[in-house]
């Protein structure tokens, strides 16, 4: 690194825009800038530090958050005014130029109530002739990496307020950085261990899911079981619907038997109707054959006499037929009445033992026997024929009656001939289906096994959605544990690596602290020796404090420090430090697996560097810096320079002079 | 005449048996023996009591509820008889006059010639009786007779009754007739 230059505008005392440029002649690598108390050394040291890292580093009592010129503030106050402080640094790093620049614009709020507003930091380099300013929000990046800030006390030395730098905290990380060991530290550091959960291997550790693989094989096992569940209760369901396309398929037919039986049933009724009928006409016909033959029986006869009667009447035609006598009275009616003793009309009947003769009754009487049969016929044949007349007209309506008895039976006997027809049809359509309650059991039977294989069919298919969802989640928690397992994977192989560098780290560090703390030590006693002319030695200790000893009667006592003493120890530290942060940067315990890096050399901006000094050791501090520093830019005052002229001017590339105008203005004159 | 029982031997009892019990035909015996008497006149059919161990006895009180029509057959098929060779005043004198039983204080007396042409006429009777019940065992005989047979065969019978009435009525021979199916 090397500081091209600084500009300052209106920076403090330095009104208006004023630009201080540095040697960068190897040879002449000094620029020196005179300038004697309260002319704005200070200033632009500090300028240094704000313009790279936002700090500025005022006495207290001089208003140190103020850093626009005062002139400036009080010639340019009006409301709403704006003006700004801006402070640009050219330098060279790593071949690289490089502009920083920070700018503070102040706002006057009321009549020279300046408030600053945010500061503004841009930094651009020059690549290939063409200025690039670098991505926004990089900046401070790209200044740490050129000068970390934890470094710009050492290089930005103010030696009049830092009187000794053994005094200060712990060096060792600064040291480190300086001599480019703050990486290797740094990546120690952020490397970490397990415990450590704020670093790379305790965060790495942290996220390393130890169950994960148990879990992980769980849910595969889960996986896998509910899989053949589910697959198993797939079949069944494949089972079910066979045997329920089998089990339809019987209702079906049992079905149609039962509907054939309801038609069977049907007609079962139709033929009890039917014989319930037949019964009747059975009945019916029962009574009229009965009635038939009754008729038949009571007046056949007659009918069959009919032509026997016209027959005897024709036998007749020649009889003498005359009817005096007595219808019907008869012979011995006659003798009756005579043994009797009385007629019918009262009077006695008298007659002789002889019965030849008696009263005239009795003559009356015997009279009429001449008209009665055997004596006379002519009644009995009158009677015969008025029989047959009766008979005849009697059965006048045999025949049309028994005609129409018969009509009726005939009709009877069809009507029966019809039902047992049909009757028959009905039996022989039915036979054989009587029995159907079997089949109504069965069908029962089938369709409780329908329901069943239905119902299971059911459960099954909620059995495989429960084995689904059980599948999915345990897919899901394979799945991410499967990928915490590949990340576990990675971060034991971060882990294994991190800790091996941790490791080489370890081994190689402490070695090369020590060895570079010797090597320092030895550096910082030879440029000691160089610029003090007593016989005092420097150790440096673990915290790169630095102490005297001196050899007093052959042993080595810590010796009380005059302040010049000081400024030279210190001096002395310092350009040990840079001397040796000049060199190539090793770190590794043998060359093969050694890793190398280049370090840049660093310039040394001082303010007052010999204050407190003797003419002799600014003398040799004088000549020793020039060498040790690849840049030397101090800050002096006329009376400290008179003594080191001589010295260094032949490495003084640069000489300029700050003229103080009055308190609130200071010139730099290059 | 007609006031006693009557025994019916041989077939004709076996005949008359069937046709009240089996064929059911008739009711009573003696409706088989009236019926039995008019068709054996008008088919001229006689026959004579056969020596066999079956018979069949028709009461005297059949005869007595039956009196009245008895006699008025009696006198129809003497009266029609064509078989015997007597004049019509003897077939009257048999109907009308003739007495059969012996009566001492019968006035006039009875003679004994009276009663033999009585008897014989009685015989005559009686032989048309079972030449009538064979005709009507061949009317009704069937090997599985049952009531609505005989009624076939009673109305065959009157239905042939009718036939012969017609026939004679319209003077037209008997051989002529087309016998009509059942």
């Amino acid at each position: 690194m090397l500081i091209k230059s600084i500009t300052l505008n209106n920076f403090r005392q330095f009104k208006g825009k004023q630009t201080l440029e540095f040697s960068s002649d190897p040879n002449k690598n000094v620029t020196v800038l005179l300038g004697d108390n309260t002319f704005g050394k200070t200033t632009i040291l500090q300028a240094f530090n704000w313009c790279l890292y936002g700090l500025a580093d005022f006495p207290k009592d001089s208003n140190p958050d103020f850093l626009l010129n005062l002139e400036v503030a009080n010639e340019q106050a009006g409301i709403q005014q704006k003006f700004e402080v801006c402070v640009e640094l050219n330098l060279f790093h790593k071949d690289t130029e490089y502009i920083v620049m920070r700018k503070q614009p102040y706002v006057d709020r009321a009549y020279g109530n300046w408030n600053a507003l945010n500061d503004q930091l841009t930094v651009s380099y020059k690549e290939e002739g063409i200025t690039k300013q670098v991505r926004n929000g990089e900046e401070r990046n790209i200044i740490n990496s050129i000068l970390p800030h934890s470094l710009s006390g050492y290089f930005f030395f103010d030696t009049e307020r830092v009187s000794d730098i053994s005094t200060r905290k712990d060096l060792s990380e600064a040291v480190r950085g300086l001599l480019g060991l703050a990486a290797v530290g740094n990546a120690r550091k952020h490397l970490g261990s397990r415990t450590l959960k704020g670093t790379a291997i305790g965060q790495w550790n942290a996220s390393l899911d130890s169950v994960g693989d148990d879990r992980a094989r769980e849910a595969q096992e889960t996986i896998i079981r509910e899989t053949e569940k589910k697959e198993e209760l797939e079949g069944e369901i494949v089972n079910s619907d066979k045997e329920l396309v089998s089990l339809n398929a019987q209702k079906e037919k049992i079905a149609e038997i039962l509907r054939d039986n309801q038609s069977t049933a049907e007609l079962q009724r139709q033929k009890q109707e039917l014989e319930k009928q037949l019964d009747t006409e059975n009945q019916a016909l029962e009574s009229c054959n009965r009635l038939f033959l009754d008729f038949y029986n009571n007046a056949a006869i007659i009918y069959f006499m009919q032509p026997l009667m016209d027959q005897a009447e024709q036998c007749l035609v020649n009889a003498n037929v005359d009817d005096c006598g007595i219808r019907d009275m008869t012979e011995s009616s006659i003798r009756d009445i005579i043994k009797r003793g009385s007629c019918i009309c009262g009077a006695l009947i008298e007659v002789d033992e002889e019965g030849k003769a008696g009263n005239n009754a009795y003559m009356h009487i015997l009279d009429e026997l001449k008209y009665l049969p055997p004596t006379h016929i002519g009644t009995a044949i009158q009677n015969f024929k008025q029989l047959l007349e009766s008979d005849r007209r009697n059965s006048s309506q045999f025949y049309p009656t028994i005609e129409q008895k018969y009509k009726e039976i005939q009709k009877y006997r069809d009507t029966i001939a019809y039902l047992e027809e049909n009757i028959a049809r009905i039996e022989e359509s039915i036979f054989g289906k009587e029995n159907m309650s079997s089949f109504e059991a069965d069908m029962n039977r089938i369709k409780a096994e329908i329901k069943r294989m239905n119902d299971k069919k059911e459960r099954c298919n909620r059995d495989i959605g429960a084995c689904e969802s059980a599948i999915e989640s345990a897919q899901k928690v394979y799945d991410s544990l499967v990928s915490a397992s590949v990340r576990n994977k990675r971060l034991i192989a971060y882990i294994a690596y991190a800790e091996k560098i941790c490791s080489w780290i370890d081994d190689t560090y402490a070695e090369k602290e020590q060895e570079m703390r010797g090597r320092l030590q030895e550096r910082v006693n030879d440029i000691f020796s160089r610029m003090y002319h007593g016989e005092r030695r420097v150790q440096i200790d673990k915290q790169y404090h630095v102490t005297l000893f001196a050899q007093i009667n052959g042993k080595e006592v810590v010796t009380g420090e005059s302040e010049g003493l000081k400024r030279v120890k210190n001096f002395a530290f310092i350009a040990g430090l840079v001397d040796l942060a000049k060199e190539k940067a090793t770190l590794g315990k043998t060359v093969v697996d050694s890793v190398s890096w280049e370090n840049e050399a660093y310039p040394l901006v001082m303010d007052a560097p010999f204050s407190n000094a003797d003419e002799t050791h600014i003398k040799n501090i004088s000549s020793v810096l020039p060498e040790v520093a690849n840049q030397v830019i101090m800050f002096v005052m006329e009376k400290d320079w008179q003594y080191a002229e001589s010295v260094m001017e032949v490495r003084v590339g640069k000489y300029c002079k700050l003229k103080k105008l009055s308190e609130s203005c200071t010139e730099i004159e290059n | 005449m007609f006031d006693g029982d009557y025994t019916i031997y041989g077939k004709h009892a076996t005949y008359i048996k069937y046709l009240v019990n089996d064929a059911k035909a008739f009711k009573r015996y003696i409706d088989v023996y009236m019926v039995g008497a008019t068709l054996g006149v008008l088919y001229d059919r006689r026959s004579e009591q056969s020596d066999s161990s079956d018979r069949a006895r028709i009461y005297s009180d059949a005869f007595n509820t039956e009196h009245v029509k008895c006699n008025e057959l009696f006198k129809v098929v003497i009266l029609s008889d064509a078989s015997k060779s007597w004049s019509a005043e003897e077939r009257i004198n048999m109907c009308f006059r003739y007495r059969d039983k012996m009566d001492e204080h019968a006035v006039p007396h009875i003679s004994k010639g009276e009663l033999d042409a009585m008897k014989e006429a009685l015989v005559l009777f009686n032989s048309y009786v079972l030449g009538g019940i064979e005709l009507l065992y061949d009317s009704f005989f069937s090997a599985t007779i049952g009531i609505n047979e005989t009624v076939d065969y009673a109305y065959k019978s009157v239905f042939d009754q009718y036939t012969l009435i017609e026939s004679r009525q319209e003077g037209m021979e008997m051989n002529q007739l087309l016998r009509p199916e059942y």
